[in-house]
């Protein structure tokens, strides 16, 4: 089902690394989605969407990101999003203004330090 | 007398015999059984001692004993007589049939012949369409005059068996290439939008002449389309068991590695510890998702031709780097040569141009003409054929030959897709957006028409339809730097509440205007985008 999009997991302490790698439509953004919220225990702190190797996404993955972001603030949970500026994604979800809700990092590191989230420049 | 009579009746008996020798009874013997099968019989009807077969060696002009009837030592010891010498060594060279009544060392070279008292002797060369296959003798051990009758039926019995024998010789060379051919070389060219393939691996006319070419072409995980062609110095099983497993290293390095130069340089590291001391030439490509260029590095191997627009050029490669192995590990360099719709691309082994009385540049040059005039054939196998046939013609190369060829189709001007309506039709919908735009590059303008149209088939495919869905028709135009993209559908536009409303903001963020017009028949939406052409 999921040959568009592939998810990896990882985890590093309480932080939750959540990979999307290909492309994310409504074809696919359910098993995505489903994938990375059980993924994610009631004892994480974090989690870090990681879609620097996400090559396309339409509004499928802007529901998406806000319906994870809904869940994770239910259960008090941080949520980040790495992606690069000016990916079709980056532009995608800065269009609906998906970073002034959710912080998004350039880089997993800077993700990682919690530092200044560049849709916050 | 009244021998004559018996004579003819005998001649009969002997040439009904003789029709024997071939039938269907030995069609399914190997060569070697099929061998002994005929000397016995042949031996039978001449009344013989001793029958023999020598096969001509074309690689060192020998012949090599294969099969012997009273003469199993021949065969044992591996008698080799170089054309033009002694008695068999003049058949073959003649090409006629020779008579020894009284054998001795000035017209017999094989020691064994004159060992086993063999007194007289009659052979025959065995020729397949003017070709030489070998020598058929039989011999006695009294003294005896061969008659032109026992000339005539050994001859008879030479036809027929040079015959069979060429038939089942050609038949497991073929088997053996087909077999090698089989594991190494790829089932089937992927099939990837956009481009056309075709590839082509001829053996070299020697039985020997199974060679450490080949090529392969698959798709990465990057969606880059890799292309390989490489060539092992050598002939024969060994070359082919080097060629294999290059070619695996060099999948399992590409799965992993994007960089074409870096693939090359691993490979290269591996030669030593894969005890590999052949010389290897090896050219590693891939063409990009967006069909625009081919990024590759060569390891000492001749440099791709690349046709646009009816001119044929071989890729600039500066900085040539050594074959694989060389010793010295290095760092591959990456070339890149630019492809744009209805370009092609052709890469090769030295077998392709290589003539023995001729300079590599002129052979070189020669294949730039041929590829240039095959630059209209209809579909890339043609364009093959077109090239092969000027170079090599139809005769059997002497090397080994591999060729791969891709083909860019030419810039679709307008689109006109009708999906069915489901999520899944989307990436098709993506696909095709992404070839007929190729003309805007990687560009976000690009990115946005892809992402917009996506929105409003998405649309179609959610709102339109009940269970039983329906179709939905995209078609898009170019005219004068201006996109136009038409998605219609036929359904009642059924507004579902589970889902934000982000697809139509994306689409008139993204696109220069946007207009929808709802009906009882359905809804169409006309998007407009100037494009930077």
């Amino acid at each position: 089902m999921t040959e568009l999009a592939n998810v990896s997991l990882e985890r590093a302490g309480d932080t939750v690394i959540a990979g999307v790698v290909g492309e994310i439509d409504f074809s696919v953004a359910d098993d995505v989605a489903r994938r990375i919220i059980e993924s994610v225990e009631n004892e994480d702190a974090t989690l870090i969407l990681d879609l620097t190797r996400l090559s396309y996404t339409d509004s499928a993955g802007i529901n998406l990101v806000f319906d994870l972001a809904a869940r994770l603030r239910e259960h008090r949970q941080m949520f980040k999003i790495v992606l690069p500026v000016d990916s079709q994604p980056w532009r995608t979800f800065s269009i609906v203004g998906v970073d002034g809700e959710i912080p998004i990092f350039e880089t997993i590191e800077q993700a990682k330090a919690g530092g200044e989230a560049a849709g916050e420049r | 007398m009244q021998s004559s009579n018996v004579t003819d009746q005998e001649a009969a008996e002997r040439l009904r015999r003789v029709l024997r020798v071939t039938d269907v009874a030995l069609a399914h013997l190997s060569p070697e059984a099929l061998l002994d099968e005929l000397l016995i019989r042949v031996r039978e009807i001449l009344d013989a001692d001793t029958a023999a077969v020598l096969l001509l060696d074309e690689a060192t002009d020998e012949l090599v004993a294969r099969a012997a009837k009273g003469l199993e030592e021949e065969v044992e010891q591996g008698v080799r007589i170089p054309v033009g010498k002694g008695f068999a060594g003049r058949i073959a060279a003649d090409r006629t049939p020779v008579i020894i009544r009284r054998v001795d060392h000035r017209n017999v070279l094989n020691p064994i012949l004159r060992e086993k008292g063999v007194r007289s002797l009659l052979g025959v060369p065995l020729l397949v369409h003017g070709r030489v296959l070998g020598v058929i003798h039989v011999g006695t051990l009294t003294e005896r005059v061969f008659t032109e009758n026992d000339v005539e039926l050994l001859q008879l019995v030479a036809e027929r068996a040079a015959l069979a024998l060429h038939v089942r010789m050609y038949e497991r060379e073929r088997m053996m290439t087909e077999t090698l051919q089989s594991v190494f070389l790829p089932e089937a060219l992927p099939n990837v939008p956009g481009l056309r393939l075709a590839s082509r691996y001829l053996p070299a006319s020697t039985s020997a002449g199974i060679g450490g070419d080949w090529y392969d072409v698959f798709v990465v995980p990057s969606g880059e389309v890799a292309l390989v062609i490489g060539d092992v110095a050598g002939h024969g099983l060994h070359a082919a068991s080097v060629m294999g497993k290059i070619r695996n290293a060099l999948r399992a390095y590409a799965v992993e590695a994007a960089a074409p130069s870096e693939v090359m340089t691993r490979l290269d590291r591996l030669m030593k510890p894969l005890g590999i001391e052949e010389l290897v030439t090896l050219l590693y490509g891939v063409v990009d998702v967006g069909l625009s260029s081919f990024r590759f590095a060569s390891a000492g191997h001749l440099p791709p031709v690349v046709v646009t627009r009816d001119r044929a050029r071989f890729a600039e490669v500066e900085d040539v780097d050594p074959p694989l192995g060389i010793g010295r590990s290095h760092a591959f360099t990456e070339h890149v040569v630019p492809l744009e719709p209805g370009s092609s691309l052709l890469l090769y082994t030295d077998g392709l141009i290589e003539r023995r009385e001729e300079s590599l540049t002129d052979g070189l040059d020669r294949l730039r003409k041929a590829v240039a005039s095959a630059w209209h054939a209809p579909d890339p196998e043609a364009a093959i054929a077109t090239v092969l046939s000027a170079l090599v013609g139809d005769e059997r190369p002497s090397d080994d030959i591999a060729l791969v060829l891709l083909q860019l189709e030419q810039e679709p001007t307008s689109v006109d897709l009708r999906i069915r309506a489901v999520p899944g039709e989307l990436v098709t919908v993506r696909r095709a957006l992404r070839r007929w735009l190729a003309f805007a590059g990687t560009s976000p303008i690009r990115d946005d028409v892809i992402t917009a149209a996506g929105e409003a088939c998405a649309n179609a495919i959610e709102h339109a339809y009940g269970p039983d869905g329906g179709w939905v028709h995209l078609t898009g135009i170019r005219d004068d730097g201006t996109v136009e993209l038409t998605v219609r559908d036929a359904g009642r536009w059924r507004e579902r509440v589970t889902r934000r409303g982000f697809g139509l903001s994306l689409m008139q963020a993204m696109m220069d205007s946007v207009e929808i017009d709802r009906s009882s028949a359905g809804t169409s939406v006309v998007m407009r985008k100037a494009v930077a052409s």
